[in-house]
């Protein structure tokens, strides 16, 4: 049953429609599937209209990140598939059983939503319809508002602009890993991530490889790249042309947008043969900035170090204390906390431009 | 969606504690919150916040993995508090109030209620 077919002759806007069916569907409560097509395509579920679910071939089930993160073991989930009846859903299951907890499901279920989303705002809409009575194998239930999903989609590919020229292109190029021996300063999640990259997978392979969603992939390699564990195979994000609204109001943001974008640390020795383009002003523009922070943060170095290595579940009390001292903000409710100048950072980091243009002004 | 709002129920037990939101530490997503969140910022920048800190912290050479972060201000606490799980970690952030709160049991109070998030 194919609804609304006046949306779908424009197909050049089609992308578009996908949030505004969305809210209409909302209005009329609608419970079902919403197949897109186009690319890799995918599939929407709702509940009244609130979204639970979604399922596109273009990122990790939450089948897959269950088992391939291997939270749940094959065994366990064939068994539990056998015991899904009518009035006992599979999320019923799986928790009944204590294979998960019904929090750890939530999260995962939620997580694999949000991500399914992003994954499928890379990729064109050509038409979709809408198939009613249609369940998801698991959900997110009671489900999000449209405007929710649209709204965190858009803010994802908003951080991924700041740093790549184009999130589409980032998201199919093989990543490759530059050739570093000094990995123990890697935490654990950045050196199976790390582990996995074997020069021919893109981030979404990397993403099913790893049982983790396509997003917090992406924004890992491309904090691994910052750091020159892997190389620049994507254009950074380049000045002008996305940001209409910010450029009208300042004519000269290239220059210094040009060399904010990706390379956020420097870390000035071991530098692979990573191949940045011509604009590699970044690293030394940066540095100075970049550098006082970490001395900054020097001071609690101690603190962190002393207390984790031997029991990452010890008693976190011991370490708030210390913690606690370093920074002491103004307000009380202010949020730029550890050092003031950390909290210009991250600006300086993403929202290229207003980063820079905060500098003159203190 | 309960059962995040229970854990969060517990943490907002906590004497002193005004708002609790659990937040992925690599998206920023918010998965659930409670009471008033709005000083603490939204969780992509509580997420930014911590990235920052222990970026920062490995570049200067510290070993291991962050556990916490402790924003004090004159009137009030923002902990930061990262649950290490099976799959991308997740952060509570919690405001407190100082005068009412003692960060030290806040703190385990926080982690116990991370208990429950896992399996």
């Amino acid at each position: 049953m194919t609804d609304s077919p006046g949306r779908q002759t424009s197909r050049e806007r089609a992308p578009r429609n996908i949030p505004s069916l969305l809210t209409q569907l909302r209005q009329d409560r609608f419970t079902g599937a919403v197949v897109v097509e186009g690319g890799s395509g995918g599939t929407l579920f709702l509940r009244d209209g609130l979204v639970g679910a979604v399922e596109s071939p273009a990122a990790p089930s939450v089948r897959s990140l269950l088992l391939k993160s291997s939270r749940i073991g094959e065994h366990d989930w064939e068994a539990a598939l056998v015991a899904v009846g009518e009035d006992r859903p599979l999320a019923a299951v799986l928790t009944g059983r204590g294979l998960i907890s019904d929090a750890e499901l939530s999260v995962i279920c939620t997580a694999a939503l949000f991500d399914g989303a992003f994954a499928m705002a890379l990729q064109p809409v050509t038409g979709w319809r809408l198939d009613p009575g249609r369940d998801p194998e698991l959900g997110a239930w009671p489900g999000h508002e449209p405007p929710r999903l649209v709204e965190e989609t858009a803010v994802r590919l908003r951080t991924l602009r700041e740093q790549v020229a184009s999130v589409g292109e980032f998201a199919r190029t093989p990543v490759l890993p530059a050739i570093r021996t000094d990995v123990d300063g890697l935490g654990s999640r950045d050196r199976t991530l790390l582990l996995s990259v074997n020069g021919r997978r893109t981030p979404r392979d990397l993403a099913f490889a790893t049982g983790r969603g396509v997003y917090p992939v992406m924004i890992d390699l491309l904090r691994l790249t910052a750091r020159r564990f892997l190389v620049q195979t994507v254009e950074p994000h380049a000045p002008g042309p996305v940001v209409t609204a910010r450029s009208s109001e300042r004519p000269a943001p290239p220059p210094p947008a040009d060399d904010a974008p990706l390379p956020r640390r420097s870390p000035s020795r071991n530098l692979p043969q990573s191949r940045l383009p011509a604009n590699t002003q970044a690293p030394t523009a940066m540095s100075e900035e970049q550098r006082s922070t970490v001395l900054r943060l020097r001071l609690i170095r101690n603190a962190l170090s002393d207390d984790v290595p031997a029991s990452p579940d010890g008693d976190p009390h011991t370490a708030d204390p210390q913690t606690a001292e370093t920074p002491t903000a103004e307000t009380p409710t202010a949020r730029p906390p550890v050092a003031d100048p950390a909290a210009a950072d991250p600006a300086a980091n993403r929202g290229t431009a207003t980063g820079r243009h905060k500098e003159p002004a203190s | 969606m309960e059962a995040l709002q229970s854990v969060l129920g517990e943490v907002l037990s906590a004497a002193g504690a005004s708002g609790a939101a659990l937040v992925d530490a690599v998206t920023g997503f918010t998965y659930a919150e409670l009471g008033d969140c709005m000083p603490a910022g939204s969780g992509h920048e509580v997420c930014q916040l911590l990235r920052l800190v222990d970026d920062g912290l490995h570049e200067a050479g510290a070993q291991g993995e962050l556990e916490s972060v402790v924003v004090t201000g004159r009137r009030s606490y923002h902990l930061v508090q990262v649950v290490p799980r099976q799959g991308d970690p997740l952060l509570i952030s919690t405001l407190l109030d100082r005068s009412g709160s003692n960060l030290a049991l806040a703190s385990r109070q926080v982690t116990a209620a991370a208990k429950a998030l896992r399996v």
